[in-house]
């Protein structure tokens, strides 16, 4: 294990930077750029919508829009989808990223069910 | 001979499979906390009912990433009898183990009623006593217990034998009034009713004999005598 105690004055005004890695899992450039990475890291909002999709039904939706939206004056409605929506704030180098990132997270812990469900991603900077 | 119950956090119907197993069927059964690992020497494994996570994000889905599950996993494709009951069986269809996926009743409604079931594979662990089509008057208690799968999947469940039960009639808008499905080599089952509330003439007003075979044939599978 070694420490990495680093302040670099010289270009962020008023720093000091303490990591700790273990440097035998990685090359020097490596180091580098995790050192760095951390540095240029900025926080994304990201927006997961979680809805049905095209052909299977939303109950739900069907209620809302017969029972409530339609039984009243608002009758240029026709279609209402319920949906569910997660926000992750999340920390990468850039919005591309954040949104792969995310991605990557919903499909590999099945936020949503690929069966049923599809999911629609915007990523917005914090 | 040993069955495995594994509890989950909202696990709520690990009790009464438990006091099944032992008191009603008398097998030696052991809880087994979603933790932890499962022993080598289990015999089968049932992942019981209930409200695991409290149902949050989807039904079954928080579960199905539990450490025990990997186990789980490691038991079915040794050939090792899985049941899932309710929840059981959410968490096995999200886990993979199981296809299709359990979607809200059409109603919305959270259902609590008697349901008769048509045997439609008698050739898994849990329905080799039963006779082809042969119906058991079953609870189910739910609000996420409509059976769906694309049309595709459902054309290989019909060639490959996997569709276990159905519903005698339409329940809760299931496809196929499906009600119970298992794997392509058919030692891992998931069905929505609760046996486990079906076996004792106690609690059962209609026949409990019927439910009391899912049991048996587990009990002719591991090899022990009634």
């Amino acid at each position: 294990m070694i420490s990495y105690n680093t302040s670099p004055q010289h270009w962020i005004p008023n720093l000091y930077l303490k990591i700790t890695i273990k440097t035998q899992d990685y090359s020097e450039d490596r180091l580098t750029s995790i050192l760095f990475s951390n540095l240029l890291m900025a926080t994304f909002i990201v927006h997961v919508t979680i809805e049905n999709k095209p052909g299977i039904s939303d109950p739900e939706g069907e209620t809302i829009l017969n029972d409530l939206v339609l039984k009243g004056t608002h009758k240029t409605v026709s279609k209402i989808k319920t949906a569910k929506m997660l926000k992750f704030t999340i920390s990468e180098e850039d919005k591309k990223t954040a949104q792969s990132k995310v991605q990557e997270i919903c499909d590999d812990l099945r936020i949503y069910n690929p069966m049923v469900s599809k999911v629609t991603i915007d990523v917005f900077e914090n | 001979m040993k069955v495995g119950v594994v509890v989950f956090p909202g696990s709520n119907c690990d009790r009464d499979m438990y006091h099944v197993l032992t008191d009603v069927f008398h097998l030696n059964a052991e809880y087994y906390w979603h933790e932890k690992g499962l022993p080598e020497n289990i015999d089968a494994v049932i992942l019981p009912g209930g409200f695991s996570y409290g149902d949050r994000l989807r039904a079954g889905v928080i579960a199905a990433h539990s450490p025990i599950i990997k186990d789980v996993q490691k038991m079915a494709e040794h050939g090792i009898p899985v049941l899932g009951v309710c929840n059981g069986f959410q968490i096995l269809v999200e886990s993979g183990l199981l296809p299709g996926v359990l979607l809200k009743n059409k109603s919305l409604n959270f259902m609590c009623e008697w349901t008769n079931l048509i045997v439609e594979n008698n050739k898994t662990p849990f329905t080799n006593q039963f006779q082809l089509n042969e119906k058991i008057p079953i609870p189910i208690a739910n609000g996420e217990g409509r059976y769906y799968v694309d049309d595709d999947t459902m054309q290989e469940l019909k060639k490959k034998n996997q569709i276990v039960f159905r519903y005698s009639e339409v329940v809760n808008g299931s496809v196929n009034r499906i009600a119970g499905v298992c794997n392509e080599a058919g030692n891992v089952v998931g069905m929505m009713p609760h046996p486990e509330r079906a076996v004792e003439s106690d609690i059962n007003p209609i026949d409990n004999k019927p439910s009391s075979l899912i049991f048996e044939s587990l009990l002719t599978n591991m090899g022990v005598s009634k």
